[in-house]
C-alpha cells in the first residue's frame, strides 16, 4: 500500500509544486462531459500553479455530493442546480464569492441578471451561472406536413395544442403508430408550466400551498386529459424511452415540451428527424416556462478556495463560454450572439425571458417530489385531480413547516 | 454437582490466551467494522440527525413516528407479500429443477450451467434487461401477442398492452418474477448437493418395499432434504426482506409506492432525505423482523 502510494507520488512528481483542486459535475450528456474535459485540460495547460482534476459523477449526483460534503471530501468546485440552491443555502454549504469577484474585477453585469440573481441571497453571490435552458415546443415537421397542418407559431394556445395533438394521433398504413404529444406523468416538469399558464401558483402570498385551487385543478384536468380522454399523448416508457425527447426522436410523438438540450441530442442520435421549435403555447392566463440553470460553487469545506475560484473564473470566461453547444451561455453578450447563429434556439431564448427558475424554496426538492406524486396519482387513476392536489398541498404545507 | 477445577488455572488460562490471540485479528476487524457501526446505528436511531447539524436526542420519537407513518406500513406490506411469494416460488422451483437435473438426461451440464448463470450475473444488469422485457412494447408483451394470450391480461383488440412496471397492479409482481428467475438456479445447485447426500440404499429399500416414485419423494427425499430446505428458505427470507437493487434500478419504489420496499424506504430516508436517525430506526425494526421470522421458522422446521 505504502509502495503504491509512493509510486503514485513519483508518477506525479512534475506536479508537486502545483495546488491540486477537484471539480465535479454530473455526467449528463456526453457533449458536456467532453467539453468539460477539454476546458479543464486547457486550464491546466494555461498556467503552472494549479492542477484541476475533473471528476464527473454518473447518476445520483446530489446524494453523492451531500455525503462527500458531510465527510469533508467534497470537490473544491462543483455544479449546483438551481433546484438545490436554497436547500444547500439553508445548510450553509456554499462560500460567498463576492470578495473573489471584486479581486478579479468580475462584474455581475456581464451575466444575464435573472441567472446570477437566482444564485444570490441577501446581497451575496454564491454561484456563477455556467449556462441555462428553457423549454420549447418541439414539433416534427414531417408529421405536420403529412396531415396538412400549419406548424406551431406564436399565436398557439393550449387548446390549439390539444386539437392538433388529436389530429396527429394516427396509425399509418406502414404500421407506424404516431401520437400527438409525449408528456411526463410522474413529475411536475411539464405539468407545472401548463398549470402556471392556467394561472396557478405554487404558493400564495402567505406561503401556503396554492396548488389545490381551481387554476391548478383545471390545468390538471387539461394535462391528464391529453392522455386519459383524448388518448393523444404517451409517456416515454410506453415506447421504451426514458425521456420525452427520446420518444420525439423515435417519432413516436409528433410534439413535446423539451429543453434546448434536445437539439444536440437529436443531431447526434436522430439526425434525420426534421424538426422545428416554437414557444410553449399560451394558457388561459398567459405564458409560462421553466428556467433551468446550473452554477459553479465553492463549498466552505474547500481548503483551496483561491485556486478553486481561478478555475471558476476560467470556466465562465468568454473564451470558455463560446465553446458551449448544449445550452445557452450565461454571459449576456455571448448568449445573444449564440442564439443569432442558431435559429433553433430562438424560441428557447424567448421562453427564458418570462421563465420562472426551476426551484421551489428551501425544501424545494421534496416539494417537487410530492407534487409529482399527485400528477402520477391522477394519471394512474388512483385519485381525482381535486383530491390528488388537495392531499399533496396538505403534505407540502407540512414539509414547509418542518 | 461435582467440583470443577478452580477457574483460571494456569493451564486453562494459557489456552484461552492462545485462543484469543489467534482470534484477535478477526475480532478486531469485526469489532471495528461490524459491532461498532451497529452500536453507532443503534445510538443514532434515538437521534434526529441530518448529517449537517449535530445529532439531537429525541428518545423514541423515531420509532413512534415509524409506527404511525403510512410509508413504513406500505413498505412492510409490500416486502411481506414479496417475500412470501418469492420464497415459496423459488424454493418449489429450485426443488423441481434439482429433481429434473438429478435424472440422467441429455445435456444435463448445459442446463445446470444455464440455470445457474443468472446468480453469478450482476443484479443491476439483470434488472436493466428485465426493464426492456417489461416495457409496454417490450419482449414480454410481444411474446404474449404472438401467442394470442392478450385476453388473459384484459387487453387485446383495441385495448392497450400492460405497462408491467408502470402499473400499480403489476409492478411488484414483475419484480418478483425477475427475482425468482435469477435466484432459483442458485438454490437448485444447493438442492442438487442435498440430493447427492441421500444414500441410494434408502431408495433401493423403498423400491423393494413397493414404494412408487411419488411415495419415495414424499417419504425419503423431502424429509432428508430438510436441512437443505431450511438453509434455502432462510437465505431466501433474508434476501427478500432486504430486496433493494431491483427496486432501485427498475421502479424506484413506484408507481405510487407499489414497489416501495423497506430497504428502499430506508435508503431514501437516509441518502435522499438525510433523516439518518429515522433510517437507523427503520433498519433496526427490519433486522428485528428478520430475526423473529427466522426464529419462528427454525421452530416450525424443527431444526
Amino acid at each position: 500500500m505504502a509502495l503504491l502510494a509512493a509510486a503514485c507520488r513519483q508518477g506525479g512528481a512534475g506536479d508537486t509544486s502545483r495546488t491540486v483542486i477537484r471539480f465535479s459535475g454530473y455526467a449528463g450528456n456526453p457533449a458536456e462531459t467532453d467539453l468539460m474535459k477539454k476546458l479543464v485540460a486547457d486550464f491546466n495547460a494555461g498556467q503552472k500553479e494549479i492542477k484541476a482534476v475533473y471528476e464527473p459523477v454518473p447518476g445520483q449526483y446530489y446524494p453523492k455530493l451531500l455525503t462527500m460534503l458531510v465527510s469533508k471530501t467534497a470537490p473544491d468546485v462543483f455544479y449546483l442546480d438551481i433546484l438545490y440552491f436554497e436547500p444547500f443555502l439553508a445548510k450553509g454549504i456554499m462560500r460567498p464569492l463576492d470578495d473573489f469577484m471584486a479581486k478579479s474585477r468580475l462584474d455581475r453585469g456581464v451575466f444575464i441578471p435573472s441567472l446570477i440573481d437566482a444564485f444570490s441571497d441577501d446581497g451575496k453571490t454564491y454561484g456563477i451561472p455556467k449556462d441555462f435552458n428553457a423549454l420549447g415546443l418541439f414539433y416534427n415537421k414531417e408529421a405536420f406536413e403529412r396531415e396538412h397542418l400549419a406548424p406551431p407559431d406564436a399565436t398557439w394556445t393550449l387548446d390549439k395544442l390539444r386539437d392538433t395533438a388529436k389530429a396527429l394521433t394516427k396509425k399509418y398504413p406502414s404500421g407506424h403508430q404516431q401520437y400527438g404529444f409525449a408528456l411526463t406523468h410522474d413529475n411536475i416538469d411539464r405539468y407545472l408550466p401548463v398549470a402556471r399558464g392556467f394561472g396557478a401558483e405554487l404558493f400564495d402570498a402567505k406561503g401556503a400551498c396554492a396548488m389545490a385551487r381551481p387554476p391548478a385543478r383545471d390545468a390538471m384536468a387539461y394535462y391528464s386529459g391529453l392522455k386519459l380522454q383524448d388518448k393523444a399523448a404517451i409517456y416515454p416508457s410506453e415506447v421504451g424511452s426514458n425521456w420525452t425527447g427520446d420518444a420525439f426522436g423515435r417519432q413516436a410523438a409528433a410534439m413535446v415540451f423539451e429543453g434546448g438540450w434536445l437539439i444536440p441530442y437529436l443531431a447526434d442520435s436522430f439526425p434525420k428527424v426534421p424538426y422545428g421549435v416554437a414557444e410553449l403555447p399560451r394558457g388561459p392566463a398567459g405564458r409560462s416556462n421553466f428556467l433551468f440553470t446550473v452554477a459553479y460553487v465553492i463549498p466552505t469545506t474547500s481548503k483551496q478556495p483561491e485556486a478553486a475560484w481561478k478555475l471558476i473564473e476560467f470556466l465562465t470566461s468568454e473564451q470558455a463560454q463560446r465553446q458551449v453547444t448544449f445550452a445557452l451561455p450565461s454571459r449576456k453578450a455571448i448568449s445573444a450572439r449564440y442564439a443569432a447563429a442558431r435559429p433553433e434556439y430562438k424560441a428557447i431564448l424567448a421562453g427564458a425571458d418570462y421563465a420562472q427558475p426551476y426551484e421551489f424554496g428551501p425544501k424545494g426538492d421534496r416539494i417537487k417530489d410530492r407534487l409529482g406524486v399527485a400528477v402520477q396519482e391522477v394519471f394512474l387513476g388512483a385519485k381525482e385531480p381535486a383530491r390528488a392536489l388537495a392531499d399533496a398541498c396538505e403534505e407540502i404545507d407540512r414539509i414547509t413547516k418542518l | 454437582m461435582t467440583r470443577q477445577r478452580p477457574r483460571g488455572s494456569p493451564f486453562k488460562l494459557g489456552e484461552a490466551i492462545a485462543g484469543y490471540t489467534f482470534l484477535a485479528p478477526f475480532l478486531a476487524v469485526m469489532a471495528l467494522f461490524t459491532a461498532w457501526p451497529l452500536l453507532q446505528a443503534l445510538w443514532l436511531s434515538f437521534h434526529s440527525y441530518d448529517l449537517f447539524s449535530p445529532a439531537r436526542w429525541v428518545g423514541l420519537d423515531n420509532y413512534s413516528y415509524l409506527l404511525t407513518q403510512g410509508d413504513f406500513w406500505i413498505s412492510i406490506r409490500n416486502t411481506a407479500l414479496y417475500t412470501a411469494v418469492v420464497v415459496a416460488a423459488q424454493t418449489v422451483l429450485a426443488i423441481v429443477l434439482a429433481l429434473i437435473m438429478d435424472q440422467s438426461i441429455r445435456g444435463k451440464t448445459f442446463f445446470r450451467v444455464a440455470f445457474f448463470l443468472p446468480s453469478v450475473t450482476s443484479s443491476v444488469a439483470i434488472s436493466l434487461i428485465f426493464m426492456f422485457i417489461f416495457f409496454k412494447n417490450g419482449v414480454l408483451n410481444q411474446a404474449l401477442a404472438w401467442l394470442h394470450l392478450e385476453p388473459l391480461f384484459g387487453w387485446g383488440g383495441l385495448g392497450t398492452p400492460v405497462d408491467w412496471l408502470g402499473d400499480v397492479k403489476t409492478a411488484l409482481w414483475a419484480i418478483m418474477a425477475q427475482n425468482v428467475w435469477s435466484t432459483a438456479g442458485f438454490f437448485m445447485i444447493v438442492f442438487l448437493a442435498g440430493l447427492q447426500d441421500i444414500p441410494e440404499s434408502l431408495y433401493e429399500a423403498a423400491r423393494v418395499d413397493g414404494a412408487n416414485p411419488a411415495q419415495q419423494f414424499r417419504h425419503i427425499t423431502l424429509p432428508l432434504l430438510r436441512p437443505t430446505t431450511f438453509y434455502v428458505v432462510t437465505m431466501g427470507l433474508i434476501g427478500c426482506f432486504q430486496v433493494f437493487d431491483q427496486v432501485y434500478v427498475m421502479t424506484e419504489g413506484g408507481p405510487l409506492k407499489a414497489t416501495l420496499t423497506t430497504a428502499y424506504l430506508l435508503y431514501k430516508e437516509a441518502f435522499v432525505n438525510f433523516n439518518m436517525g429515522y433510517a437507523c430506526a427503520i433498519a433496526f425494526v427490519l433486522a428485528t423482523i428478520i430475526f423473529a421470522i427466522t426464529m419462528v421458522q427454525k421452530r416450525v422446521m424443527g431444526e
